[in-house]
């Protein structure tokens, strides 16, 4: 038997030819095979979420700013495998009116309390479809307070809380005390001791109510000198003993939020201001505290209470995952939940 | 004279097999099948497309009348939509209201939750089984077994999330059981799936709508909110449907 060399060199060629378009036509398939299931999973997120807006059990979370209760409804629901993450956004009205009866450009401030994994970046304020230039300073600390109910129910009571050990990074503003109770700012008058960056402080406050065996929660917030808030302090009737714990400092989710606007004469204008939470990125452009002027004009919010809800859990997204997103209408305002699920 | 032979005699013994005319053989076998096969691969999606329209119109149909909400006695309305010769459906509760008040939900095999005002009850008769339960942890609950014995458990942890987190197990194959959780605030409480156990959402349905059965099929999954019994409920479906 004779083996030509030269034919079998060809066939082996040819063989091999075909192996490869084969291999190749399988790995187009499978690509194809996967956009499909992504476009499968997605398409399982989107109900889920119509599902859970439809039963407002999306919207309570969201009210609440229970960010981490939202991400616990998707956890229990999705398959046990799905990993996910979500970034919320979130639009609060201002209003300005301009009091001078001239055409101006001026830099306005607000102290705002943002909801806890706010990204410290993303702060704009939006004049219909432009935005504007705007920054936000992070100056602000708290302590926790909780006070407990001695089984009586009590009304307009003055408390005293004593030695809270507080510190910041820069040297704290003598007029920056503010204290919060049941997530209202209440009346208050502080005294301290110490240093510029470490005090002790005693705080005399009004409490609205305190009713049989509960525990109230409560915040002393101050800032560094950094801040343009300018607390006033009241003289308050003789406290009322009551028990009470103090937590330990921490940088608080509030922030003086500085912008430039333009105000024709006697104008009033709605502004938005959105922020995010658990996204990441951005930056400010530099506007000195120096150049706010809030002469001659009205600044009014449409919210600015405490958002105690819990900050979301998972932070990290791989870059090639879209994801499902919806507008969820709630008592708070509008929020707008991007959910970003994939299999690992 | 010699006389010439109309053809050489040969003999297999001594021929020499040609392997190009061989491998040129296998070759043209082997082009022809894999020309067939991808042939095949390109005319089927076109002579399937009508079919595959069909699916998707007859899916589309079948999806919007399970968004916004279905009652699980009446899921026979599926073979509403026209075309649909039979209807398979598996439906795996999520979550059920507990801000409402009244209301029974029973599994496919006989677990049965009531809720009355703001307490939770768990019964079961003659199973064993492992169920879990979460309540978001601004219900503030707490439990007790009514009826149980040494082999009956329940286990609580705080999750990640801030939730209380149960897990039941009642162990005797021939007895009634009976935990009752209570709540201070309402809310919306999870069963979740514990490997390998039965999951106690899970309930099945197949309807036959009146046709012979056969065909084409398709299937789809999606979440909806179930009402059963005076039960609302989150849902999470799997539909297959023949037409």
């Amino acid at each position: 038997m004779v083996v030509r060399t030269k034919g079998f060199v060809r066939t082996l060629e040819s063989v091999i030819a075909m192996l490869i378009a084969v291999g190749v036509l399988s790995w187009a398939t499978n690509v194809v095979s996967q956009f499909s299931s992504a476009e499968a999973q997605s398409g399982e997120v989107d109900m889920l979420l119509d599902s859970l807006i439809d039963m407002g059990i999306l919207g309570d979370y969201l009210e609440s700013y229970d960010f981490r209760g939202v991400e616990s409804l998707l956890y229990y629901t999705l398959p046990q495998s799905v990993r996910m993450k979500i970034e919320l956004r979130k639009w609060t009205r201002i209003e300005v009116k301009e009091l001078s009866g001239a055409n101006v450009t001026k830099v306005l401030y607000f102290t705002y309390n943002f909801p806890k994994g706010t990204n410290p970046y993303s702060i704009k304020v939006l004049d219909g479809s432009y935005t504007l230039k705007t920054r936000a300073n992070w100056v602000w600390y708290r302590v926790p307070i909780t006070i407990h109910g001695n089984g009586s129910s009590l009304s307009n009571i003055t408390v005293e809380v004593t030695n809270i050990t507080i510190h910041a990074d820069g040297p704290i503003s003598n007029n920056s005390f503010v204290f919060y109770y049941k997530g209202r700012e209440t009346r208050m008058r502080a005294e301290w001791e110490g240093n510029q960056t470490d005090r002790i402080v005693n705080v005399t406050a009004l409490l609205p109510s305190l009713v049989g065996y509960e525990e109230a929660k409560a915040y002393l917030y101050y800032a560094t000198n950094e801040t343009l808030w300018n607390s006033t302090y009241v003289n308050l009737p003789s406290p009322v003993p009551v028990d009470y714990e103090v937590g330990g400092w921490e940088k608080a989710p509030r922030a003086d939020v500085l912008f430039e606007v333009a105000l024709a004469q006697n104008e009033e204008k709605t502004l938005y201001m959105e922020y995010e939470v658990n996204s990441k990125g951005g930056s400010y452009p530099q506007i000195d505290r120096e150049e706010v002027n809030m002469s001659d004009v009205e600044l009014s919010l449409w919210e600015n209470e405490l958002k105690e809800g819990k900050e979301p859990l998972f932070k990290e997204t791989p870059k090639e995952v879209e994801a499902s997103s919806r507008f969820v209408p709630t008592d708070k305002g509008v929020f707008r939940i991007d959910v970003y699920a994939w299999y690992p | 004279m010699g006389m010439r032979r109309p053809w050489p005699s040969r003999s297999w013994s001594h021929s020499q097999i040609n392997v190009d005319v061989l491998v040129a053989y296998l070759l043209f076998i082997f082009f022809f099948a894999f020309l067939v096969r991808f042939s095949l691969n390109l005319v089927s999606p076109f002579s399937n497309a009508m079919e595959r329209g069909k699916e998707n119109m007859l899916m589309e149909r079948v999806v919007r009348s399970l968004e916004g909400g279905v009652y699980y006695g009446n899921i026979s309305r599926l073979c509403n939509v026209s075309g649909v010769r039979r209807v398979w459906m598996k439906v795996k509760t999520l979550m059920i209201d507990a801000s409402q008040w009244d209301g029974k939900y029973v599994n496919g095999t006989g677990l049965t939750i009531r809720r009355k005002g703001n307490e939770l009850t768990l019964m079961i008769n003659n199973m064993s089984t492992t169920v879990g339960l979460v309540f978001p942890g601004k219900m503030a609950t707490t439990w007790t077994f009514v009826a149980n014995e040494s082999s009956d458990v329940v286990t609580f942890r705080k999750d990640e999330f801030g939730n209380d987190v149960f897990q039941v197990k009642f162990g005797g194959e021939n007895d009634y059981d009976e935990v009752r959780f209570h709540f201070r605030s309402p809310g919306f409480v999870t069963l979740f799936q514990i490997p390998d156990l039965t999951y106690i959402g899970d309930r099945n349905a197949t309807i036959y709508c009146g046709k012979d059965i056969g065909g084409y099929s398709a299937s789809t999954l999606g979440y909806t909110k179930l009402v059963s019994e005076g039960e609302e409920s989150l849902a999470r479906f799997e539909v297959k449907v023949w037409w």
